[in-house]
């Protein structure tokens, strides 16, 4: 098996005495309620598929992360993990605070320290821009003034929607090893899938033992496919096109940030701690509009040696005509004309008019899945 | 970021100068930097052990949930 990032899989999860005693605290310690995003961020610290995080953020691995994309330890680490408070609530908070989730208290934090931060530096530092039209710096800016970082304990696991495509990184690592895949390919994905989606998994899988696609499930921007929407359309190509001997699915509940290069590396360390040996990253990986060229998000990994995780990189599919079949730029000799190209905003007009794109483009049975949905967008 | 001094032999600073783009670095401290790097991720890099029995609990959920046979 793998190594976990940083070398150790992190389980800050309580036992049943350690939750009990941690309850018995009650109404000592402040507590806050989070939003539903912090509360994956919490839960996928606590289950180590943010190894090697053990809670939020301190004030020196937060500017080392925005300043050189690694830890203060060096290890890779792109996207600030953070607690935001507000400047009331922080001056309540001492050595311990609740976190509470619709009101259920998910977990016990070991406050380290309280800190204030620049919201532009962090917003330019991960996005690499400030402009109002990225969805990441505008959350960046609607942030809490005051950041609080710590260990935390889970006390509550986070319910989900799907709880059968949820599994900790200890899972994934035992279904590896029990099918026999030593090398196993990671597939993010926040989209249903077309078949320039299945080529790219495909040809990685030919190289491997498995495939393991794992799609994010949480927040994301209007417009973008259901997160159910995504499940079945999947689970009907698995149905159909894939064998259980060499693919497998399960879900990711983490907000997508649109941070392009910066989140290509954050969804590589993730799927290292599934146990993945390898991690797909195609065009415009994480990408929203046209904030950053189509393969920055490959050419990062160039700074990062020591990821531990082999990325493979693809350039886009298109369905050739004249080869007659799914092709790319590589393979095809043949004229612009010839070719169909796999654009997201076609298929997903056609769908919208509750129409099946040609089955050059998408899996008929996919297609189907997606158009039995009454409003398959966000 | 507060960063330390580290000495090396003149021949070799030389060596690696001369071989900058071969080697895939801007500058030799980028180079020694990132072959420490790649070298310590592959000296802790070890194993993930996980104990018989909590490897089995596992196996029972991935066999309730329809993962394994
Ligand atoms: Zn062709």
């Amino acid at each position: 098996m793998i190594a976990p990032h940083g070398g150790r899989l992190i389980e800050r999860i309580a036992g049943k005495k350690e939750k009990e005693d941690l309850l018995s605290l009650r109404g000592e310690y402040p507590e806050i309620e989070i939003s539903r995003e912090l509360a994956f961020e919490v839960e996928n610290i606590a289950v180590g598929l943010f190894s090697p995080l053990e809670g939020f953020l301190g004030k020196e691995d937060f500017h080392s992360v925005l300043k050189r994309g690694r830890l203060a330890s060096d290890i890779p680490w792109t996207i600030p993990i953070v607690l935001d408070v507000d400047k009331e609530k922080a001056q309540e908070i001492g050595e311990g605070l609740f976190l509470l989730y619709e009101g259920k208290p998910i977990a016990w934090m070991e406050v380290q320290e309280k800190f204030t931060y620049d919201k532009d530096e962090m917003a330019y530092s991960v996005y690499g821009t400030l402009s109002e039209e990225h969805p990441g710096v505008v959350k960046v800016k609607s942030m809490k003034d005051i950041l609080v970082g710590g260990k935390i304990t889970l006390l509550n696991h986070v319910s989900s929607p799907f709880p059968k495509y949820k599994l900790t990184p200890k899972e994934t690592r035992v279904l590896f090893e029990t099918k026999g895949w030593r090398r196993v390919v990671g597939f993010q994905t926040r989209n249903v899938p077309h078949l320039g989606h299945e080529y790219i998994q495909k040809t990685a899988l030919t190289f491997v033992d498995g495939l393991f696609i794992n799609p994010v499930i949480g927040k994301k921007k209007k417009g973008d496919f259901k997160d159910e929407v995504i499940i079945k359309a999947y689970e009907a190509l698995f149905k159909y096109y894939y064998l259980p001997e060499t693919a497998t699915m399960a879900i990711l509940q983490m907000e997508m940030r649109y941070a392009g290069p910066r989140e290509a590396i954050h969804h590589a360390i993730i799927r290292k701690n599934y146990g993945c040996t390898h991690f797909i990253v195609g065009r415009d990986h994480a990408g929203v509009g046209n904030f950053y060229s189509p393969y920055a998000a490959q050419e990062i990994f160039d700074d990062y040696p020591d990821l531990g995780i082999i990325p493979l990189f693809f350039r886009s599919f298109f369905y050739c005509k004249k080869c007659g079949g799914v092709v790319n730029e590589k393979v095809c000799p043949h004229e612009e004309e010839h070719r169909i190209s796999f654009s997201g905003t076609k298929i997903r007009a056609l769908l919208m008019e509750g129409k099946i794109p040609p089955a050059e483009l998408m899996r008929p049975e996919v297609a189907k899945v997606i158009t039995e949905f009454n409003n398959p967008f966000v | 970021m507060r960063q330390r001094e580290v000495k090396i032999p003149e021949g070799l600073y030389k060596l690696i100068e001369e071989h900058l783009e071969e080697l895939g670095a801007k500058s030799v401290e980028e180079f020694v930097v990132n072959a420490a790097r790649v070298a310590l991720q592959e000296t802790t890099n070890r194993k993930l052990e996980i104990d018989e029995k909590e490897k089995e609990e596992i196996k029972r959920r991935l066999r309730e949930l329809g993962y394994i046979d």
